[in-house]
């Protein structure tokens, strides 16, 4: 892993800087009918394949099951994961028999605004908790 | 506080020791874009913003600064430290009205690329997440570099 580098600020002070799991991490909760990826922090450039890869690997598991994505925790989502989240919702449609992928979002807004300022609410069964989410049944 | 009546126009604090500007000089790392949206979170909330305007606006300069290095200096996520920068500058402007706005420019040294002919590509991405997050949006681009230029909504007293 390389050196985290240092931010120059005009006063010269350092600035410690997250390491990129500081920055997020994410959390697979298995249960019977569904697999719960739950999303903690700033989903960004840095740590966006990160989470392309938990949900890659979501997909491998998910063994016939629901995947729910919790982003309620999310404090920051940009253009590296809006673009994660298309790609996933096209794999849910794959995997799951064209289901849309469904999202946690609550009411936390840095996740809610980028979502419908690109439209994806569109493409996402979005909801305001995981037991929502689980209950929805086929959403075919 | 001063009465309203010797407030002056301009860059004055709001309060006593509360800076006007924000100035930060980033390397070009993906590690930045991170320490942009926290500097910018915390001088914005010092200056009042609203919890709303001030995601939009973190939201903005994250997509500006992260355009700076991926696009501006090409740097990919695994590749060593690079000595080029990434300048933010940020400033906050009342209007006679009282209504105060913010204006950040993100200015790197580094090549303009065109974004690609793919809607849905990150960089495009970037550009209509600004344009819907601030109030006007300019890129100047040149031989020496890119600046970005965020000019926020109004906010009011």
């Amino acid at each position: 892993m390389k050196p985290a580098s240092d931010e120059l600020t005009p006063d010269g002070v350092d600035y410690q800087l997250p390491s990129r799991e500081q920055l997020m991490t994410v959390r697979l909760d298995g249960r019977a009918d569904v697999l719960i990826l739950t999303v903690e922090g700033d989903v960004d450039g840095l740590t966006a394949p990160r989470l392309s890869s938990a949900i890659g690997e979501a997909f491998r598991a998910l063994a016939g099951r629901t995947l729910v994505l919790d982003l309620t925790q999310v404090r920051f989502l940009g253009s590296v994961g809006l673009r994660t989240l298309r790609d996933s919702a096209h794999e849910a449609a794959r995997h799951e028999g064209f289901q849309p992928l469904r999202v946690v979002v609550d009411h936390t807004r840095p996740v809610i605004r980028p979502i419908e300022i690109v439209g994806l609410d569109q493409i996402l069964a979005l909801y305001h908790t995981v037991e929502d989410a689980i209950a929805a049944g086929d959403l075919r | 506080m001063p009465p309203s009546s010797e407030r002056q126009l301009g860059n004055e604090p709001t309060r006593a020791g509360v800076a006007q500007t924000l100035d930060l000089v980033l390397a070009a790392d993906w590690i930045s874009p991170s320490v942009a949206r926290d500097r910018v979170r915390v001088w914005l909330k010092a200056n009042r913003w609203s919890p709303a305007h001030t995601d939009d606006l973190v939201l903005a300069v994250n997509e500006a600064v992260s355009n700076s290095i991926e696009h501006g200096y090409q740097v990919g996520p695994e590749d060593p430290p690079s000595t080029e920068m990434v300048e933010v500058h940020g400033v906050i402007r009342r209007a006679e009205t009282g209504a105060r706005h913010v204006e950040f420019t993100v200015r790197d040294a580094g090549t303009w690329q065109p974004p690609s002919e793919d809607r849905h590509s990150t960089r495009g991405q970037g550009l209509r997440l600004m344009r819907a997050c601030v109030e006007h949006v300019t890129v100047d681009s040149g031989d020496d570099g890119t600046t970005v230029t965020l000019h926020s909504h109004p906010v009011p007293v």
